[in-house]
């Protein structure tokens, strides 16, 4: 019986020192997974701003175009109302002379008619 | 009474010049690709620089009406020469409108007093003055002959315009085309460009027809109102 305390007594005194030796490596290859995940996070975390960063850009771009597009519509209106109104005033011009022809000449006619 | 109908060479024109505009409209709002430090608002520049050569051109097409005119002494080159000055003060007007709605957001300020848009400025003075002076001088032979005169001196302005950005450092942009090292256009900005310059001129040329094509109407009305009262 002795003997057989004894020697659990050793299994288990050998077994604890085993553990002991494991402890320092096992927290060791923790400590490393720890600094892999803190640099990865950190890497993240840089994206993260990057992103950020080109997100608010994106936006005040978005907000200059917006207003900027008013200035393009007001440009481009402005050339064609200008463009088709001289168009009109020419047509309706040339339109307006052409009838002044007409009576005109309805009145060299009579003219010529009554003479 | 030829010039009471639209000739069918015009109908013809009017088409293709109506085509080319919206193939020049698609080409600067779709095919052209976004300018990287404007943005959007940089597709004002087809339409602006197209305008700008096309005054110069009306005005280059006064230069030589009136020289010929000043020689010949013929109608044809007087009307010509007036017709070319009114389409000339039209595109230069674009250019002045166009020019500070484009400059606000850019620069911040809608004018500014630099060489290239006071000389601008001046040419369309030039060509208002000459478009007053026909209007006030009622002998035919005198307008035509001091119209021609304040059309070949104002054409000097011109060449000034086009090279004060070469000569002096301008608020307004340096040239993008043939303007040396640095400069130049993406090709799909270029071919845009050059396509709204055709589309331009067609429509100079459709606007001269019309505007000669009234100016000689005129005169049959002078010349009808003269046979009334005489």
């Amino acid at each position: 019986m002795r003997t057989i305390l004894a020697s659990l007594f050793i299994v288990l005194l050998l077994s604890v020192f085993n553990v002991q030796a494991k402890i320092p490596a096992e927290v060791d290859s923790l400590q490393t997974v720890i600094e892999d995940l803190k640099a990865e996070n950190g890497k993240y975390f840089k994206r993260v701003e990057e992103l950020e960063r080109d997100r608010v850009q994106l936006q005040r771009t978005v907000v200059q175009e917006r207003k900027n597009a008013k200035y393009l519509f007001a440009a481009y209106t402005i050339i064609w109302v200008v463009l088709f109104g001289f168009v009109f005033y020419q047509f309706s011009r040339i339109k307006e002379m052409l009838n002044e022809i007409r009576l005109l000449k309805d009145l060299v006619k009579d003219r010529a008619r009554n003479e | 009474m030829s010039e009471n109908r639209i000739s069918p060479f015009d109908w013809i024109l009017g088409l293709v010049t109506t085509t080319v505009i919206v193939i020049a409209l698609y080409m600067a709002f779709i095919y052209a690709p976004t300018e990287r430090t404007m943005g959007m608002i940089q597709r004002i520049f087809y339409f602006h620089v197209a305008s700008a050569w096309l005054s110069f051109f009306a005005f280059f097409v006064v230069f030589v009406a009136s020289i010929v005119f000043l020689v010949k002494k013929t109608r044809y080159w007087d009307i010509m020469g007036y017709a070319s000055a009114k389409i000339g003060v039209i595109f230069c007007t674009l250019v002045l409108i166009t020019g500070p709605i484009w400059a606000k957001p850019v620069w911040g300020i809608w004018w500014t007093w630099d060489v290239r848009l006071t000389s601008t400025f001046v040419l369309w003075l030039i060509y208002i003055a000459y478009l007053m002076l026909r209007a006030y001088l009622p002998d035919p032979i005198k307008r035509g002959t001091l119209s021609a005169v304040l059309g070949i001196i104002g054409f000097l302005d011109v060449p000034f315009v086009y090279l004060s950005i070469r000569w002096w450092r301008t608020q307004h942009p340096q040239p993008v085309i043939a303007g040396g090292e640095g400069s130049g256009l993406a090709p799909e900005m270029l071919a845009a460009l050059l396509v709204s310059i055709a589309a331009f001129t067609l429509m100079y040329v459709f606007f001269m027809r019309q505007t000669m094509r009234l100016e000689k109407i005129q005169d049959e009305i002078d010349h009808l109102h003269r046979t009334v009262h005489a």
